[in-house]
């Protein structure tokens, strides 16, 4: 569906990435996982055409990105930006209602049709009683939901997520990500891909998702879904692993690529990829 | 289904009577504004001066000094604060104005060179409307050409130095003006007045209005759209940089007409806009035909006043900013749906 190849990112003529390859097929949830300022955003954008690429091509539907209109991209990649405050009051249902645009001719207004899709998304979020409500005066919890809300109205195959969860409260956090999950796995809604950044390793296993690992606008490991994993594992522990020198409690300490600089380690000492890695080690020690 | 058209009804029908009621205030104005002036005339007779008929005197009257005066005022009014609205909405901040992108400095200037080289009206405004395009095509080329990411940022940027070197210009000719007949008329005309409007000079404003109106009707979804950031628009699959340009281009062409027509009158295109946001919302569908009537409505008595408050003519700039200078304050005070 959306592919990368031999992909560099960045702004202006420096990449701040290089040879970045990645595929993502309907149903499938990737993650990038990698601290702040890794590249995440910018790869997103890139990856969308929203950003010229330095070097290489992003493929949608085969199709270089460059070569395709907004609309028509719109129409394939939804995309979820971190919550914002918009300069105005728009009411939350309009703006979920702009997730129609790709799919209204220019000079076109949103129809009835659009205005009961639009709740939809909303009451699938579970936000419909903010239908009428300022969205400027949501909370950034609330601006998420809404923003999801309107990627999902947008009917797009692939939704595009920067840091979904980043604003949200645990409660939040869970049902937004048991809604990607759902937008990925549920057979009604024929499992669109899903890629999402964070920077939280324990959401890639409650999504039971691809992880890609980046640094300094590389990925470092492409790793391959954590099979069956069970997502209960206690949060603490996979918390205090994130920090394994700090580690009291006992749990295995996470493995150099992530606990520390990622530096020049490779793939070839690490068989498995290093999340994979490290959730094994973890299951043994624990 | 029946749900989902209830609420739909009921956040329509407020917006149609409020346009309706501003329609008719519009028109009870506008009748009222005919009557008033030094020449006082009953609504008798503006009647029957409007079907051609009655006192020769109120014929004249009405159809020489009045229509088009109030017709003028009424454009200038309604074009400013459709390109504020648009201005606001396009640059995502509620405190830009039409003059943001220079038209108004560009425009200035124009009609500075025009007066200085004595010629005659009709090249006066020509050249206030080339100098109003010119400025704005200079900040929209050099900001293609700049190698920025915040694009809206550098627009304003450059709308701003653009405007200081059109307003220095501007003040070197008011220094070589000869100060007995072109410097009277120079002030005056940077202070906007319509006193000398006849229905030849508001004829060709007019069509260059409707024409800059349509493209904000037709896009006025996208303009929306647009207001959430290009980044965003363009995720979204608008083509942001092109429509950008198009509503830009639109609301420069509106400003840069009427500015030639009347002269420099600040602070409509800022004022109104919030005011219609108060009463409408932020959705450009409605924040535009709502600007468009307040605005007309607001400078036809702005321009009532000018002419009748004194016995001599008060610029239509300084009433403007008199009047609109503490009204923003208050807004700004208030500020409790203007803007987040």
């Amino acid at each position: 569906m959306l592919e990368a190849r031999g992909l560099s990112i960045g702004y202006g003529k420096t990449p701040i990435g290089a040879g970045l390859n990645l595929a993502i097929k309907p149903g499938e949830i990737l993650c990038l996982l990698g601290p702040n300022d890794c590249g995440k955003t910018t790869l997103f954008c890139t990856l969308m055409g929203l950003l010229p690429a330095v070097d290489g091509t992003a493929l949608l539907g085969g199709k270089p990105i460059t070569t395709q209109t907004r609309a028509q991209i719109a129409r394939a990649i939804a995309y979820v930006p971190q919550a914002h405050a918009p300069p105005f009051p728009f009411e939350a249902l309009d703006v979920v209602l702009m997730g129609r645009t790709a799919r209204l001719g220019a000079f076109a207004q949103p129809s009835a049709t659009d205005r009961s899709l639009a709740h939809a998304a909303m009451a699938r979020m579970g936000i419909g009683a903010l239908a009428h409500r300022d969205y400027s005066r949501l909370s950034g919890g609330q601006r998420q939901l809404v923003l999801i809300a309107r990627a999902l109205a947008q009917d797009a195959p692939l939704i595009v997520m920067d840091e979904p969860t980043a604003s949200l409260d645990f409660g939040n956090q869970a049902q937004v990500l048991a809604q990607i999950e759902m937008l990925a796995r549920s057979a009604t809604t024929d499992g669109r891909g899903v890629i999402l950044s964070t920077h939280d390793p324990d959401q890639a296993f409650a999504l039971n998702a691809r992880v890609l690992l980046m640094h300094n606008g590389g990925v470092l490991a492409d790793g391959a879904r954590i099979a069956g994993a069970d997502r209960c594992q206690p949060k603490r522990r996979v918390w205090l692993g994130r920090h394994g020198r700090n580690n009291t409690l006992g749990a295995p300490r996470l493995p150099a690529v992530i606990g520390r600089p990622f530096g020049a380690r490779n793939r070839a000492d690490h068989p498995l990829s290093p999340v994979a890695a490290w959730y094994q080690s973890f299951r043994s020690g624990g | 289904m029946g749900q989902r058209t209830t609420p739909n009804v009921g956040l329509h029908r407020p917006g149609l009577t409020l346009t309706g009621g501003l329609i008719v205030a519009l028109v009870v104005l506008a009748f009222g504004a005919v009557m008033i002036g030094p020449y006082g005339l009953t609504p008798g007779q503006v009647v029957f001066a409007l079907f051609g008929q009655g006192d020769q005197q109120a014929q004249i009257v009405v159809w020489h000094i009045r229509l088009p005066r109030v017709g003028a005022a009424l454009l200038v009014g309604a074009a400013l604060a459709a390109s504020g609205a648009t201005y606001q909405a396009l640059f995502r901040n509620p405190l830009v104005s039409p003059d943001i992108l220079g038209v108004s400095a560009g425009a200035g200037l124009g009609a500075m060179a025009g007066i200085f080289l004595s010629l005659p009206v009709a090249a006066i405004q020509g050249a206030a409307f080339v100098g109003g395009m010119a400025a704005v095509g200079m900040v929209m080329l050099v900001g293609a050409m700049a190698r920025n990411t915040d694009r809206t940022l550098t627009l304003v940027l450059l709308g701003v130095v653009v405007g200081a070197l059109a307003g220095a210009m501007t003040s070197l000719l008011k220094v070589m003006a000869d100060p007995y007949d072109q410097l009277p008329a120079i002030t005056f005309w940077l202070l906007g007045s319509l006193a000398a409007i006849t229905t030849r000079d508001i004829l060709p404003a007019l069509p260059m209005v409707l024409v800059g109106l349509v493209p904000l009707a037709l896009l006025r979804w996208r303009i929306n759209v647009l207001s959430l950031g290009d980044e965003e628009a363009r995720a979204l699959g608008v083509e942001a940089g092109r429509t950008r340009l198009v509503v830009i281009a639109a609301a420069t062409l509106m400003t840069a007409s009427v500015t030639a027509l009347a002269g420099v009158v600040g602070w409509v295109g800022l004022v109104i806009p919030h005011i219609a946001r108060m009463l409408v919302g932020p959705g450009f569908g409605r924040l535009l035909p709502t600007s468009v009537l307040l605005g007309a409505g607001y400078l036809l008595l702005v321009d009532t006043l000018a002419r009748t408050i004194a016995a001599a003519e008060v610029p239509l700039g300084v009433l403007t900013a008199v009047i609109g200078a503490p009204f923003f304050v208050w807004l700004l005070a208030r500020g409790r749906r203007g803007w987040s």
